[in-house]
């Protein structure tokens, strides 16, 4: 038996089926749990970023037509939250505490290649994460994570596709200045 | 001018993803052109750190179902029916509210232009 799609799950639990939403949880919780933990830089924040963006989604599925794909919408309601969530975060707490965040990266490496990242550059490539303005690491980091087209990308974010790459190349260079200049430092 | 169109569109050009005329065109500007060259350099690498950064196999927590769901069940549904008669209930109460309230002041400003 085919396994029912996203826009048919998305449909019931419009209509207040949480089993089907559950599904849906089930199918996308990794990827949006990836995209808010780069998003927020630590495991805290992430978890419950990843619970604001899957209520939210949840909320707004009255607005969601099942004639349309689920996916595009789906990540537009949770980029827009992320970006929503972090810049009340930038706002209220301009300086991440050190310590915590050190501890948390050294934790979010993975592989074993990472294990022979020093922990001050893995913090020191976070801080050059969050150093990027929430719309501009939102947008890099749902392109590189989801490792999508920049067509899609451009529906996800609600913009034609070329501002969709302006903000994932002006990312990329910030990101780059950023660990270059911190690389001279040392 | 036609520098920054052109690096406006590097990383979809990179990707594949222009249509031929325009990936032509870039290819032809990029021959030529040692600033965008460089540009494109530097995006190259760029990218490759970006990759390096953002690569992650990171799982979410096994509580974290358990926690979402307790949140969404407690929620009414997002078309609910009821919800969307008692919202069309109100809108309409509230448009017919003010076109009373409209006919009773134009009542009240004809009776008192009839006033002797």
């Amino acid at each position: 038996m085919a396994l029912p799609s996203d826009e048919m799950l998305a449909e019931r639990a419009a209509n207040g089926d949480c089993a089907s939403f559950e599904v849906l949880l089930q199918r996308y919780k990794s990827s949006v749990y990836r995209i808010c933990l780069r998003t927020a830089g630590n495991r805290e924040d992430a978890e419950d970023w990843t619970q604001e963006c899957f209520v939210r989604a949840y909320q707004q599925l009255g607005k969601y037509s099942g004639d349309r794909p689920f996916s595009p919408w789906f990540y537009r309601v949770i980029t827009n939250t992320c970006i929503n969530l972090a810049k009340k975060r930038d706002s209220q707490q301009r300086h991440v505490h050190q310590g915590a965040l050190t501890e948390d990266l050294v934790s979010l490496a993975d592989g074993p290649e990472a294990c022979s990242i020093k922990n001050d550059d893995i913090a020191k490539a976070q801080q050059a994460m969050q150093s990027l303005s929430p719309t501009l690491r939102t947008a890099l980091v749902v392109w590189l994570q989801e490792q999508i087209t920049f067509k899609e990308l451009g529906q996800v974010l609600g913009v034609p596709l070329t501002t969709a790459a302006t903000r994932v190349r002006r990312a990329l260079l910030q990101l780059e200045k950023v660990l270059t200049v911190e690389e001279i430092r040392r | 001018m036609m520098c920054l169109w052109i690096q406006n569109r590097l990383l979809p050009y990179r990707c594949g993803e222009l249509p031929s005329s325009i990936t032509t065109m870039i290819r032809r500007h990029l021959r030529s052109c040692k600033h965008c060259q460089a540009a494109m350099n530097a995006l190259e690498t760029a990218w490759s750190t970006g990759r390096s950064l953002i690569a992650s196999n990171a799982e979410p927590p096994v509580h974290l179902d358990r926690k979402v769901m307790d949140v969404i069940r407690v929620l009414p549904a997002p078309r609910d029916d009821n919800n969307n008669i008692a919202k069309m209930t109100r809108i309409l109460a509230a448009v017919f509210l003010l076109l009373l309230g409209g006919i009773l002041v134009i009542v009240a400003i004809r009776l008192h232009m009839l006033r002797p």
